[in-house]
């Protein structure tokens, strides 16, 4: 028997062994002699904090990644469809890459869509229904690119169930998702649960733990540190030792909670005056007259779809109904002669789709120095200055061991605290937070929420953020902006939790 | 400008930062841009010098989907986005993107727009050199010149938004302003150009030409089949006629060539493979060097040309078209293709 095979078995009982595997990532080996055995009936999670193998571990089971040395041992006649962020990447790649081909053709209609990416409407699954909650059908002929993280989510989603799997294998699943989506899709996994579909979960989040889920895997620093039964695993300390941290992110003492800097001047940094955008009949943000002042820290919530996104690409100039708006960014007006890489100057970005944006290998140093020129890349040679001002950051993030690793070979939720300082090194008026802790650990989170509200405290840098999750608000939040479904009118708030 | 060694010989460059943003700003100040033609070229560089500050407007021919595409794009009808000769009478510098065959029917309704001044701008000289057969001839009082990015109209503007830039070269034509020069630097930075190398309208054309009939497709094209065809008379099976010729050309070698150069991967295969390749690669040379000498005489000569405006205007062209890409689409070759891409390790559980 060859080394690093994958077999199949006949056993009635035994869905899945791992007999002392070994995995490979292009030259390095990780989780080396790992063991595990899923037997009929076990419903997995798999935990572990950032960088700790989680992913690795599940593409190797799903068949993505060949194991270096070992047996992989399946059920004969099992079917296992994946979810990761991978694929998401994967396919989002593939579709820039295609478009010079499209244009070399002047074929540039020919794009990916949900639907054809599902090779149908989606509604073909074990039960013939997509789940409640997470129906695509008003997606399905839009842009695959132009979709938010959460739909490109919803979409992998619906086309995994679409394949019928008998193993499920979710990395990550509710990330990017509204409350509404995420409880749907729990309740929903529930119900192929009983239905007698295996699943194995990974997340971050303690949360996200189905009740389904009957077993736990905890995995740190490349290495299985623990298996059992969800009662024994599921141990508040014990969670708390994994992660090297509180589950809570614990309110820091002092600290200027929800409070504008005393001296802030009505000074308007952003207004939008009667702003609608739309593509075709299909409208996503309507009639919105919103505007944010000089120190202000302003929270955006809302559904997916509702065009949270939206409004942050108007503000940093990535929209580009931004132009046949009435959008004023830093006192002037958009489409009066200002550059964006003027705007871009003052503005500290993060979201998902600037993440996905790094492709090529450049180091995590190099990230951070590529937010003094607002590229994603690095073209241009940074002072010295700028140099050690990179570092400082690495610092106070406490990312100093990622500094000059290859950014692609990062784990998910180290290339978002290295984007992170990326956002922070040049010291921004407006720092623009697109679910920035998607994908972090609880202490990498609470790092993430600390960093943000020292940011705030100790510069009047203002505040965008968006997030789905109560627990990810940062201290500093002083208003908020609530979206209805796409096209529904926004209400304004003053934030308290 | 800087000067830059290639390969021993000097040439001239413009670099961004000799020439930086706020320099072209400063020149272009008092210019309207209207880019014509909102399909693959003309939205790129529009999108581009809108972002970077420029006075922008788009003429693009009412209702159809590049209107459609335009005003979602943030472009405002009767504010910066009109009929192609509204916005033609409008702009100082008048970027001409539609398709080569578009120039030229185009051509007599954009000449009545044009005002003493104007730039007419081009990103293929394709018209201009071959002015006699398409008819597009400019009045001597209006600059006509060229910026032509080295890269798809995707990533003229993938590459501005990550910040990196994509190399152009620029040409001069006809200079009736005196200004003619500056306008097209000034524009080549401004649709986020990182290097401009200077050329002519003809080398452009001509380079081109013969690029695409020759190594870039022609040539590739029928030497792949040629070695395919003498593989399978002996005996080699298509897949292996096909992996040896074609796939492992677009798959391995070509990306080391890419970054490193031949030169490199002549130094760093298997002796055998590199006795032989030294030996033969003089052989190829001689074989087409006559029929690149043809290829370039019918360029030069406009022969070429004459032949793909008289195609184009046949009634029956598409048809007959549509026949030959069928051929080869077809043969034995490009279909065994299509088996061998599937077999590709990434395509294994698609």
């Amino acid at each position: 028997m060859p080394d690093g095979a994958r077999l199949e078995h006949d056993s009635r009982e035994t869905l899945l062994t791992l007999d002392d595997v070994t995995m490979r990532v292009r030259d390095r080996k990780l989780l080396a002699h790992t063991n595990w055995t899923v037997r009929r009936g076990e419903q997995w999670a798999v935990l572990g904090p950032n960088g700790s193998g989680k992913s690795t571990l599940v593409r190797t089971v799903a068949g993505e990644i060949p194991s270096a040395s070992g047996h992989v041992r399946i059920r004969s006649g099992e079917r296992i469809s994946l979810v990761s962020f991978e694929r998401q990447q994967e396919l989002y790649t593939r579709e820039l890459e295609l478009d010079h081909a499209r244009h070399f053709a002047d074929k540039t209609d020919d794009i990916l869509t949900p639907r054809k990416l599902l090779g149908g409407d989606g509604k073909s699954d074990r039960k013939g229904h997509a789940p409640h909650g997470l129906e695509i059908a008003h997606l399905l002929d839009r842009p695959f690119r132009h979709l938010s993280a959460g739909e490109m989510r919803k979409a992998l989603i619906v086309r995994a169930l679409a394949a019928a799997p008998t193993l499920l294998v979710l990395d990550e699943p509710f990330d990017g998702l509204d409350r509404r989506s995420r409880e749907s899709l729990s309740g929903y996994l529930e119900r192929i649960i009983s239905d007698g579909c295996h699943v194995i979960l990974v997340t971050h989040r303690a949360d996200e733990i189905l009740p389904g889920v009957t077993h736990v895997l905890a995995l740190r620093d490349g290495e299985v540190v623990g298996t059992g039964r969800r009662e024994e695993m599921l141990d508040a300390t014990k969670l708390e030792s994994l992660y090297g941290a509180p589950l809570e992110r614990r309110r820091r003492p002092g600290g200027s909670v929800g409070r504008s800097p005393a001296e802030s001047a009505q000074e308007p940094l952003v207004e939008l005056a009667g702003v609608t955008v739309r593509y075709g009949e299909h409208v996503i943000i309507r009639d919105l007259d919103w505007r944010l002042l000089r120190g202000e820290r302003w929270g955006i919530f809302g559904p997916n779809g509702s065009g949270k996104t939206t409004i942050l690409n108007l503000i940093v100039g990535d929209n580009l109904q931004g132009y046949s708006n009435d959008v004023r960014v830093f006192g002037s007006k958009r489409g009066t002669g200002e550059s964006i890489w003027a705007l871009k100057r003052r503005i500290g970005i993060v979201t998902p789709t600037l993440q996905l944006g790094y492709r090529h290998s450049i180091t995590g140093l190099e990230v951070v120095l590529s937010g003094f020129f607002d590229s994603i890349g690095l073209y241009r040679r940074p002072s010295e200055a700028e140099v050690a001002a990179a570092r400082r950051w690495i610092e106070t993030l406490g990312i100093g061991d990622l500094a000059d690793r290859h950014f692609t070979r990062l784990s998910y939720g180290q290339r978002r605290l290295v984007l992170i300082a990326r956002a922070m090194v040049k010291g921004p008026e407006l720092l623009v937070l697109d679910e920035p802790c998607q994908g972090l650990d609880p202490r990498n989170r609470h790092s993430v929420l600390d960093a943000i509200d020292t940011a705030c405290e100790t510069s009047q840098a203002s505040l965008l953020y968006v997030t789905h999750h109560d627990d990810e608000h940062p201290h500093c939040l002083t208003h908020v902006l609530r979206l209805g479904a796409a096209g529904e009118s926004a209400t304004v708030e003053e934030y308290s939790l | 400008m800087a000067k830059m060694t290639f390969g021993g010989v000097e040439e001239t460059v413009v670099t961004r930062e000799e020439y930086p943003l706020e320099k072209a700003r400063d020149i272009l100040r008092d210019e309207t841009i209207a880019v014509i033609g909102y399909g693959v070229q003309g939205p790129a560089q529009a999108l581009n010098m809108r972002d970077n500050g420029f006075r922008v407007i788009v003429g693009q021919r009412k209702g159809g989907k590049s209107w459609e595409k335009a005003v979602n794009d943030g472009w405002v009808p009767g504010e910066t986005l009109f009929d192609v000769e509204e916005a033609t009478r409008r702009g100082t510098i008048i970027q001409y993107l539609v398709s080569d065959a578009g120039q030229k029917a185009l051509w007599p309704k954009i000449k009545a727009c044009l005002n003493k001044g104007d730039a007419l701008y081009f990103s293929h000289g394709f018209s201009i050199v071959y002015k006699e057969q398409t008819g597009v001839v400019p009045s001597p009082d209006i600059d006509v010149i060229l910026v032509a990015p080295k890269g798809s109209g995707t990533s003229v503007r993938a590459n501005y938004l990550d910040g990196s830039g994509i190399n152009s070269s620029y040409a001069v034509f006809q200079d009736a302003t005196g200004r003619a020069e500056e306008r097209t630097i000034a524009t080549g930075i401004a649709i986020g150009s990182g290097y401009l190398f200077p050329t002519t309208f003809e080398h452009e054309v001509h380079s081109d030409l013969t690029g695409e009939r020759g190594v870039l497709m022609g040539a590739l094209a029928g030497i792949m089949e040629a070695q395919y065809e003498v593989l399978r008379k002996n005996g080699h099976t298509p897949s292996e006629a096909f992996n040896e010729t074609v796939e492992e050309l677009t798959q391995s070698l070509i990306r080391l060539v890419g970054q490193n150069g031949m030169d490199w991967m002549y130094a760093n295969c298997s002796t055998t493979a590199q006795r032989g390749a030294l030996d033969w690669k003089p052989r190829f040379k001689k074989a087409t060097l006559p029929v690149f000498e043809e290829l370039y005489s019918s360029v030069i000569n406009g022969k070429e040309t004459e032949i793909v405006l008289r195609a184009n205007s046949a009634d029956d062209y598409r048809e007959k078209l549509d026949a030959e890409l069928a051929e080869l689409g077809g043969s034995e070759m490009w279909q065994a293709g299509k088996t061998v891409r599937s077999l590709r390790p990434e395509n294994w559980k698609k």
